[in-house]
């Protein structure tokens, strides 16, 4: 079928969506954060490395460990979650399938995201052993 | 899906050899990419052997050669021949330049040339570039105003003046927006670095005053949004300006608004 839209019909499209910059803020802040939060993780499993079960419980129930993991898993699965829809929104362009994928991708993110956070939880309130 | 291979009937196939006359003391081996859209046939490479010795330093020149003196159907568009027009905007040795301004010299061993990459092509080095013109349109690209026109002229101080420098030279050859991967994908929707640079442009420039309806068509997801900073642009632009840089600044001029 010809299609006789214009070139300017087709670049003016719907308009603009008015929207983007959040996404784009919370992603160069969630970097940002990422960075000392990542370093502290990776610290962290080093230094735990050949630990017994009940040392390294002892560790993660400082509150200030707690804290640090529990952001570092909200921060980090909330920047995945951003960057993967950036991502299927670059390559995906059948509608139904960029759809279907950014849903996957948001819900798959809070699910692992929230399985760590209970963990983190388990570990940090849970019963001794 | 975003396309990794082409499409069979874009494969391009081996094409014709024009040797150089017999006796040829300096010789340069051009590989060019043909494609006519008034028969079936797929795109192909055409070899051409150039006398060095009675040719221009610039792959324009022996472009140029070629059509005079080789092969009258090769199709490329050229103007000024001098860095300026931007006509001449091709890939040529792996890169988004203009013919014009790449000495032959620069590349070593047979010189390849392409049109510009992910652009629809009309006919040999030819790429369609109607969208990218319509994009650039978009931006409303010239001064607006609610003032009344003063009687004379728009002031602009110095300083003001300055911080267009290293945009206004852009001469719109495309290099940059068909280097850019996010163009290749969504270049529908996405602006591309040419226009988002133009854009800038008139987002600093002092007399303006619809910087807020301007950045108010900028703010979306893909009109925007789809750079990645990547600098494919900054490297490609044979006017050494960095649109890179300005969609950074217009980013950061949208969060400013917010914060």
């Amino acid at each position: 079928m010809p299609v006789f839209k214009s070139p300017m019909g087709r670049v003016r499209g719907r308009g603009s969506a008015k929207a983007g910059t959040e996404t784009f803020w919370h992603q160069r802040l969630t970097a940002l954060a990422l960075v000392p939060l990542a370093v502290t993780f990776a610290g962290l499993m080093i230094s735990l490395v050949g630990a017994d079960y009940a040392s390294a419980l002892r560790v993660m129930r400082s509150p200030l460990v707690s804290v640090a993991m529990l952001m570092f898993v909200l921060v980090g699965f909330y920047h995945m979650s951003i960057g993967l829809a950036h991502v299927v929104e670059d390559y995906v362009h059948s509608e139904a399938g960029k759809i279907f994928l950014i849903v996957a991708v948001k819900l798959g993110c809070l699910g692992l995201g929230l399985a760590c956070l209970l963990s983190v939880l388990k570990l940090s309130f849970g019963s001794a052993l | 899906m975003v396309e990794f291979a082409l499409p069979k009937n874009s494969k391009v196939e081996k094409g014709n050899l024009f040797k150089a006359p017999a006796g040829t003391k300096n010789i340069r081996t051009f590989h060019i990419y043909r494609w006519s859209p008034d028969d079936d046939r797929n795109p192909r490479l055409d070899t051409y052997e150039i006398d060095t010795d009675s040719c221009g330093p610039m792959v324009l020149d022996a472009l140029i050669k070629i059509k005079n003196e080789i092969d009258p159907t090769l199709t490329f568009r050229r103007s000024c021949r001098e860095g300026v027009c931007g006509s001449c905007a091709m890939n040529i040795d792996g890169g988004n330049t203009l013919a014009c301004t790449r000495g032959m010299y620069e590349i070593n061993g047979d010189i390849k040339i392409y049109p510009l990459p992910h652009l629809e092509v009309v006919k040999d080095l030819v790429p369609d570039l109607n969208n990218f013109y319509a994009q650039y349109a978009s931006i409303k690209p010239y001064l607006q105003t609610v003032t009344p026109e003063p009687q004379k002229e728009w002031l602009q101080s110095y300083e003001d003046r300055q911080k267009l420098d290293g945009l206004y030279e852009c001469i719109l050859c495309a290099c940059c927006s068909s280097s850019c991967p996010s163009y290749w994908w969504n270049g529908d929707r996405y602006l591309g670095p040419a226009a988002l640079l133009q854009a800038y442009r008139w987002l600093i420039d002092s007399r303006d005053e619809a910087t807020g309806e301007r950045l108010d068509d900028l703010e979306d997801p893909f009109r925007l949004y789809r750079c990645i900073t990547i600098l494919n642009c900054a490297q490609a632009c044979p006017k050494n300006l960095n649109p890179a840089k300005a969609i950074a600044e217009i980013k950061k001029m949208m969060v400013e608004r917010r914060v």
